[in-house]
C-alpha cells in the first residue's frame, strides 16, 4: 500500500514538473488549442495508467514524449484527409527538434512574462480575454464590442510582437 | 534567427497554422521551409511553444494570464490537469484520502466558481442579434437597405440582396452566408426566415437550435453544416453537409405536419403546397462555405503610361513582369492617348494584332498567377465593334505549344458589347461565358473593367465570377452581374504568352481596337477600399 502511495506522489511530483512541457509539445504537432487540449487530457490519461511501466529515476520527460506522439498518432488518424495538412516526416522533424529544445523553450517561457508586460494595453487586454477556458474571437468581440476581424487583426499583431519580443530577449542572453 | 524576410513569411505562415487559415499551398510552403532548414524548424517549435504557453493559464486554469515559472508541488492549477479517470484503489491510505480530498475539493471549487462567475456572463444579452461579417460584390435591391460590412442586423431587418456574396455572424457565433438573389429576415435571435435565395449556415456547437423558415418549411440545426435555396418559385432544398437538421414541412397555418431528421449528406426538396419531401442529391457545391477575407496581392500592374513608340510596358508591381510589342512587324501601341482621370498618357490604339502587348511567362512566372482567386482591373475605351468577327480582347494568355485555343481570355464581344471570359477547365476543355445583357460603349469614354474569379471550394463546378464596368466619372457600375457555378480554371501553363490588347490567335482579327490603361492583375479579391499588400520592392516601385 505505502508503495502504490509513493508511486502516486511521485507521479504527481514529475507530472507537476512537466505538464507545461507536455502541453506545448504537444501544441507543435496540433494546429489547434481544441485539439490539443483533447490530446492533453489523453495523454494524461495514458501517463497514469502506464505509469507503473515507468522506471523510477530514468527520464520522464523523454517517456513522456514518446506516449504525446502516439497520441498525437491516435489523433490524427481520427481526423479526416483534409485535416493532415503535413507529412509524417514533417510531424516527426518537428517532433524531434521540440524534444531536444526543451531547455530553450523554458527559456522562452520566462521571456514571454517579460514580453507580455511590454504589450499595449488594448493587445494584453483582447489576449486576456481570449485565453479565458471556452473563449473565442468572436466571444471576445462580443465582450469588448468589436469586429470578429478587429479582433483576429489584434491577436495576430500581438503574436507577431511577442514572438519578435522573446526572440529578442533570448538572443540578449539574459535567459541563456 | 533568422533574415527579415524569411521571419516575417514564417510569423504569417505559422499564425495561419495556430489559428486554422494555412492554405494547402501555404501549408505545403511550410513544410518545405521547415524540413528544409534547421533554423526554421526551429522558428516553427518556438512559435509553437509560445502559443501553448500562451493558452496554458486557460488549460490548467481559469483566471488572468499569470504564469508561472517555477514548480512548486501540488498547486492547484496542476491538480485540475490531472487525468479525469484514475484507477480505483483496493484501498485507501490517509495520505491517499488526503490527495484525493483536495482534488475533490478542487473540482468543487472550479465548478462553483464556474456556476457563480461563467454562467451569468453567458446569460447577459449579447450587444447585436446578428452582423454582417464579410461581403463580396454585393448589391442590395433597389429601394431597399444598402447594407455594409459590420452593420448590425436587429429584429425584423430584410436583406434583399441582388448579388454578390454576404456573411452574417448571429451573436452566438453561427455564420450565415447568402449567395446570389435572396431574400432574408432576421426573426429572432438565431432564427431567420429565407423567402428566396441561397444560404449556407455553419453552426458551432454553441449555437445549436439555429433556426431557418422557408414558405414550405422550418429547418432546426441540431449543430451542423448545411445549406439552404429557396426558389423563386418557393421550392425549398435543404442540404446537409455535416451533422444533423430537424426538418418540419409547414402547412398553410405554419403548423408542423411531418418532422424529419436529415443527417450528413441527406438532402430533400419540397414543392409549394405539397405534403411530399422528394429525397435528392446532397449538392454542396451550390453553396459557398467559406468566404475567407485575404489581403489581396498585386501581381502585375501595367500602367501603361510609357513615352510614345516604347516597345516595353514597365511592369510596377515589382515582379517585373514587363510586357513587349512583337519582335517583328511589331508596333508601338503608345502614341500618347489620353489617360483615364487626368492620369498619364495610356495606350493605344490596339489597331491590330501587330500591336498587343506581350509576355512569355517563365516557369518562377507562371505560379505567381492564382488562377484560383484573383482581380483583373483596368480601364478600356472604343472597342474594336465594327470589325463584327468575334472578340475584342483585354487580357489573354495562351501556350501556343501545348494549347490550340486560349488558355484565359477577357474580352468584349464584337456583337453585343457583353464582357465575356473563356478558359481551359482542369480537364483542359474551352469553357467561355459572357455576361447577359448587351452593353453600349459610348465612343471615346472610358471604362474601369473589374473582373474577379474566386474558385470557391476545392468542388470543380462552384466558382463564382463577378464583372462589373464603371464609367470615368460615374460613381457607380453602369453594369455589374454575378455568375455562379463556373468551372475550376487550370493553373496557367509555363511558357505561354500574357497578352494584353491582343490574342496569339491570328484566325479572326481579335486586337482591341481601341485604348487601354492601368491593368493590374491581382491575387485574391479586393475588398471596397483596395487595399494591397506590397513587399518594400513594390512600395518603392510606386
Amino acid at each position: 500500500m505505502t508503495v502504490v502511495s509513493d508511486r502516486t506522489t511521485e507521479f504527481i511530483m514529475l507530472f507537476s514538473r512537466h505538464s507545461q512541457r507536455i502541453y506545448r509539445f504537444i501544441r507543435s504537432l496540433v494546429d489547434n488549442r481544441t485539439d490539443a487540449e483533447e490530446v492533453y487530457q489523453n495523454t494524461c490519461t495514458v501517463l497514469w495508467s502506464k505509469f507503473e511501466h515507468f522506471e523510477t529515476g530514468s527520464n520522464f520527460w523523454a517517456w513522456s514524449c514518446q506516449i504525446v506522439r502516439y497520441e498525437v498518432l491516435n489523433y490524427r488518424r481520427r481526423q479526416n484527409l483534409e485535416r493532415n495538412i503535413f507529412s509524417n516526416e514533417f510531424y516527426n522533424r518537428v517532433a524531434e527538434r521540440a524534444m531536444v529544445t526543451v531547455d530553450e523553450l523554458d527559456r522562452q517561457q520566462a521571456a514571454l512574462s517579460v514580453c507580455y508586460e511590454l504589450l499595449p494595453e488594448r493587445q494584453k487586454e483582447v489576449l486576456e480575454k481570449i485565453y479565458e477556458p471556452d473563449a473565442s474571437p468572436h466571444s471576445v468581440a462580443r465582450t469588448l464590442k468589436r469586429s470578429t476581424n478587429a479582433i483576429y487583426k489584434t491577436l495576430h499583431r500581438a503574436h507577431d510582437l511577442l514572438f519578435s519580443c522573446i526572440q529578442r530577449q533570448l538572443h540578449s542572453g539574459d535567459y541563456l | 534567427m533568422l533574415p527579415p524576410e524569411e521571419q516575417e513569411e514564417m510569423l504569417q505562415l505559422c499564425w495561419d497554422y495556430q489559428y486554422g487559415t494555412l492554405s494547402q499551398k501555404d501549408a505545403a510552403r511550410l513544410e518545405r521551409l521547415v524540413l528544409q532548414q534547421e533554423s526554421v524548424r526551429d522558428f516553427f517549435v518556438q512559435y509553437s511553444s509560445m502559443c501553448a504557453n500562451l493558452e496554458w493559464e486557460g488549460v490548467v486554469d481559469p483566471g488572468p494570464l499569470g504564469r508561472t515559472t517555477d514548480y512548486e508541488p501540488l498547486p492547484s492549477g496542476e491538480l485540475n490537469s490531472l487525468p479525469h479517470h484514475l484507477p480505483e484503489l483496493t484501498e485507501y491510505t490517509p495520505r491517499r484520502t488526503t490527495l484525493f480530498a483536495v482534488l475533490a475539493f478542487s473540482l468543487v471549487f472550479v465548478a462553483a466558481v464556474s456556476l457563480l462567475y461563467f454562467q451569468p456572463w453567458r446569460e447577459q444579452s449579447p450587444g447585436f442579434l446578428a452582423r454582417f461579417s464579410q461581403m463580396q460584390n454585393a448589391v442590395w435591391a433597389e429601394g431597399t437597405r444598402s447594407w455594409n460590412a459590420e452593420d448590425i442586423i436587429e429584429f425584423g431587418d430584410q436583406i434583399h440582396l441582388t448579388s454578390g456574396i454576404v456573411e452574417l455572424e448571429t451573436a452566438s457565433g453561427a455564420r450565415v452566408i447568402l449567395k446570389g438573389k435572396s431574400r432574408l429576415l432576421l426573426v429572432n435571435t438565431d432564427q431567420f426566415q429565407l423567402d428566396e435565395g441561397n444560404l449556407f449556415a455553419n453552426v458551432p456547437p454553441q449555437a445549436q437550435g439555429l433556426s431557418v423558415e422557408t414558405p414550405t418549411s422550418r429547418i432546426v440545426d441540431l449543430g451542423t453544416r448545411f445549406g439552404l435555396i429557396v426558389s423563386p418559385a418557393q421550392e425549398t432544398e435543404v442540404h446537409v453537409l455535416k451533422g444533423i437538421v430537424e426538418f418540419h414541412l409547414l402547412n398553410s397555418k405554419r403548423e408542423t405536419t411531418i418532422t424529419k431528421k436529415l443527417f450528413e449528406k441527406d438532402a430533400v426538396r419540397v414543392q409549394p403546397d405539397s405534403s411530399e419531401i422528394t429525397k435528392i442529391e446532397t449538392t454542396p457545391e451550390y453553396f459557398v462555405q467559406n468566404l475567407n477575407i485575404e489581403t489581396p496581392v498585386l501581381v502585375a500592374h501595367w500602367k501603361l503610361t510609357e513615352p510614345e513608340k516604347a516597345l516595353v510596358a514597365q511592369d510596377h508591381s515589382g515582379n517585373q513582369l514587363n510586357l513587349r510589342v512583337i519582335e517583328e512587324k511589331g508596333q508601338s501601341p503608345f502614341t500618347g492617348r489620353s489617360a483615364p482621370q487626368n492620369t498619364a498618357t495610356a495606350a493605344g490604339p490596339f489597331a491590330s494584332q501587330r500591336h498587343k502587348l506581350y509576355r512569355r511567362l517563365s516557369g518562377e512566372e507562371t505560379p505567381l498567377f492564382n488562377m484560383q482567386r484573383f482581380t483583373i482591373e483596368l480601364w478600356a475605351r472604343n472597342p474594336h465593334q465594327e470589325q463584327q468577327e468575334d472578340s475584342d480582347t483585354l487580357f489573354h494568355y495562351r501556350n501556343i505549344e501545348q494549347h490550340s485555343t486560349s488558355q484565359f481570355n477577357l474580352f468584349s464581344d464584337d456583337h453585343s458589347g457583353q464582357l465575356g471570359f473563356g478558359f481551359l477547365n482542369t480537364k483542359g476543355k474551352y469553357i467561355s461565358h459572357r455576361t447577359s445583357k448587351s452593353i453600349s460603349w459610348q465612343k471615346d469614354r472610358w471604362y474601369h473593367i473589374v473582373f474577379t474569379y474566386d474558385s470557391n471550394t476545392p468542388a470543380a463546378h462552384d466558382s463564382i465570377v463577378t464583372c462589373s464596368r464603371t464609367p470615368e466619372f460615374a460613381s457607380a457600375p453602369d453594369f455589374q452581374q454575378t455568375l455562379t457555378q463556373i468551372e475550376d480554371i487550370t493553373p496557367l501553363v509555363p511558357d505561354g504568352i500574357l497578352a494584353i490588347g491582343g490574342s496569339t490567335l491570328s484566325d479572326i482579327p481579335r486586337h482591341w481596337g481601341g485604348d487601354i490603361a492601368d491593368v493590374r492583375f491581382i491575387n485574391g479579391i479586393p475588398d471596397r477600399h483596395r487595399l494591397f499588400r506590397t513587399n518594400p520592392q513594390q512600395e518603392k516601385n510606386h
